[in-house]
């Protein structure tokens, strides 16, 4: 990110806008079945925050991280029938993406809604109650997004987004047999995403 | 510029804050001090809901040769910073202490990235596996076969909320000498006979069950057979007793179903017919069984062993069968040791395949290979120990506290059923009993329903054989720890 920044103010391009936000929202995975069954919820709530620029041409190219953290349980799948087993399993899941979209209307506008996709690296942690570490995880899968929202200036350097987000990520869950996800073949770790944004700059 | 120049200082300090980790003036050689007793204690104590680590600290390894202040570079990587009470373990080593920030996981991750940073980790409590101190459990290779001890690291053999019926020859459910008629070779004498409970297994276990064949006392096993198979269901565990057993918390609800030899001598005796009982004179009536499986069910009973099996088919037991599932109880039941004589289809263990929460179990030797008695056919559901003396001989068969006694002529020596001692048998009869036991213990985890049970018995058991089910091995060999862990997310 700061990369990124230092680009940007080597550039010196005069309509060059650089923006940093924080974001909270709610996503739904795709794998719904999945996280119920270990969550009691396929909702969970994600925080995040990053940066980027928007070039001369409208384009923005944006940086951001999240996660999502959440304690469930281990379960028995029994036709449909979801028996918890009393064994907590925390997962984490801190995506980085990198988006690249459109700005619609001008620098100057209250209301400017935009669009864009990306790509998505998700790093997915399980931690379980009695569990050795080799029946712990800890990987990191690639996946794509596409995103879209209007940003309200609420003053010239600050700035508040709805955004929602579609992202997938294949082959994250339902690849052993003991994954939850293979009970209900379920097997992308994405979901859809919307999120509130605080953004500062432009 | 003259936009956006201000704009990045704010954006710089908003990003360093959120991405750059906060810099600590650290020194790697930090005071020897510890965290207070308490503190790390609570964290000791809570390791196991925490991932099997101390929240908050983690091991790290310098490279030969890092100076002092690149080991503080390093450090300063932890964006939450450590404490004072890091200390070093040896002369490269550092327990660091991040009492802010418990995750150590991510800890590690973070400092094994810093090029400083041979290796980090955090700080696992190793759990000892429960290896019991049965002084006859170095003896039970099937425990380990079919992964009951790291089982019990997570569920520590059932509750005594379960009961399981055990539907065989009976155990002893007191320390009794009654007094019975019998023919002694020349006339009839009446004969204390000492019964004793099994030291192995608490008599505060042992409900009072039903006899359903020799009288209406206490259930009293004269065969032993009964008693074999309660040890590998529910005999005491690390109590330095004897063997241990899978389900060692269940309550044990013993139905008597079957006339052993004694039984049948002194049946005979109480019934002034002279002579000596034909010692193949021995069995286990439908109508005991049907009984007893019903009585099961309406007795709350929510595991039930049957160790029995036959070559005809039995309608009566089948309903009961139906009957007692209905009521909320799985059934293991043994598929039979005819393989060598025909391999006829054996029941009830047969009408398992259309009952869902009922298994058919055969039975494996320690090599993990059908035992040569243990019979196959499409109702064959699963597979577990049973003991094989031509893999290993003796070792190669499974031993558990069992009834000391002989079918000696009571004209020599007078039965008696209060000594015990370690007795290796095999049989499906063995087998069954290894997923009847880890039943129980799902059923403490609050799988309550018997189709459910057998759902994760099948789904977690170890495939054996040709690829999926098969007439030999059925879904495979029980795995008591994959079952009791069941399924997480993605693992």
């Amino acid at each position: 990110m700061l990369v990124i920044l230092l680009w940007a103010s080597r550039a010196g391009a005069q309509s060059l806008e650089v923006h940093g936000f924080a974001d909270v929202g709610a996503m739904r995975f795709t794998a719904s079945d999945s996280f119920d069954a270990t969550f009691g919820s396929p909702v969970g709530v994600v925080f995040g925050g990053g940066g980027g620029v928007v070039l001369p041409q409208k384009i923005f190219i944006d940086a951001r991280a999240s996660r999502f953290k959440k304690d469930g349980e281990r379960v028995l799948v029994s036709d449909g029938e979801i028996f918890p087993l009393g064994i907590t399993s925390t997962v984490t899941i801190t995506p980085f993406e990198i988006s690249a979209g459109y700005r619609f209307g001008r620098a100057t506008d209250n209301v400017r809604p935009y669009a864009g996709g990306g790509i998505s690296w998700y790093r997915y942690e399980q931690t379980d109650q009695f569990a050795t570490p080799d029946e712990n995880v800890n990987e990191t899968y690639t996946g794509f997004h596409l995103l879209g929202g209007a940003e309200f200036r609420v003053s010239r350097w600050l700035g508040i987004a709805g955004e929602a987000a579609w992202t997938t990520v294949p082959d994250g869950l339902g690849q052993e047999p003991t994954s939850i996800g293979t009970q209900f073949d379920e097997t992308d770790l994405g979901g859809v995403t919307f999120r509130a944004k605080v953004v500062i700059g432009r | 510029m003259r936009h956006w120049t201000p704009v990045f200082f704010v954006l710089a300090a908003i990003v360093a804050w959120m991405v750059v980790p906060r810099l600590h003036a650290q020194q790697a050689t930090a005071s020897p001090a510890v965290l207070s007793t308490v503190e790390r204690l609570r964290a000791f104590v809570a390791a196991p809901a925490n991932g099997g680590y101390i929240a908050g600290e983690t091991l790290v390894k310098f490279r030969e040769g890092t100076a002092p202040a690149d080991q503080s570079r390093a450090l300063s990587a932890l964006r939450r910073g450590t404490t004072g009470a890091s200390r070093w373990i040896g002369n490269s080593v550092l327990l660091v202490s991040t009492p802010d920030d418990g995750d150590a996981t991510a800890i590690a991750a973070t400092l094994a990235r810093q090029p400083e940073v041979e290796w980090a980790q955090p700080n696992y409590v190793r759990k000892r596996k429960l290896r019991p101190n049965d002084p006859g459990y170095s003896l039970q290779w099937n425990m380990n076969l079919i992964n009951v001890p790291t089982a019990w690291d997570i569920n520590k053999g059932s509750a005594p909320t379960v009961t399981v019926a055990l539907i065989d020859s009976g155990v002893n459910t007191t320390t009794t000498t009654p007094t019975f008629r019998l023919w002694t070779g020349d006339r009839f004498e009446d004969v204390a006979i000492p019964f004793a409970i099994n030291p192995d297994i608490s008599a505060g276990r042992i409900k009072a069950g039903r006899d359903f064949v020799f009288w209406n006392g206490p259930v009293l096993d004269m065969d032993g057979h009964g008693t074999q198979v309660a040890g590998t269901l529910l005999q005491e565990t690390n109590n330095n007793v004897g063997t241990a057993g899978i389900a060692y918390q269940a309550i044990l609800l013993p139905l008597k179903v079957c006339f052993g030899y004694w039984d049948v001598q002194l049946l005979l005796g109480m019934a002034n017919i002279p002579g000596f009982a034909d010692p193949d004179d021995v069995g286990c009536p439908d109508d005991a069984i049907g009984q007893a499986i019903r009585f099961a069910a309406d007795s709350g009973a929510q595991i039930i062993n049957i160790s029995l099996s036959g070559g005809a088919p039995a309608p009566f037991l089948r309903d009961a069968l139906n009957y007692a599932v209905s009521r909320g109880a799985f059934v293991a039941m043994a598929v039979g040791n005819e393989f060598m004589d025909g391999n006829p289809t054996e029941y009830p263990a047969a009408y398992a395949a259309q009952i869902d929460g009922a298994v058919a179990v055969g039975a494996v030797n320690r090599s993990s290979k059908r035992a040569p008695y243990s019979n196959t056919g499409s109702y064959v559901e699963l597979v577990a120990p049973g003991g094989d003396f031509s893999d290993g001989a003796l070792d190669g068969l499974i031993t558990q506290v069992g009834l000391d006694f002989a079918l000696f002529d009571p004209a020599v020596v007078r039965p008696r059923f209060d000594r015990y001692r370690l007795i290796s048998v095999e049989g499906t009869s063995a087998a069954a009993p290894h997923v009847a036991g880890v039943a129980a213990m799902l059923h403490a985890q609050g799988i309550t329903n018997p189709a459910a049970i057998e759902s994760a018995l099948e789904r977690t058991a170890t495939d054996l054989g040709t690829t999926g089910r098969d007439a030999e091995y059925g879904f495979g060999l029980i795995n008591a720890r994959a079952a009791v862990r069941g399924m997480g997310l993605a693992r």
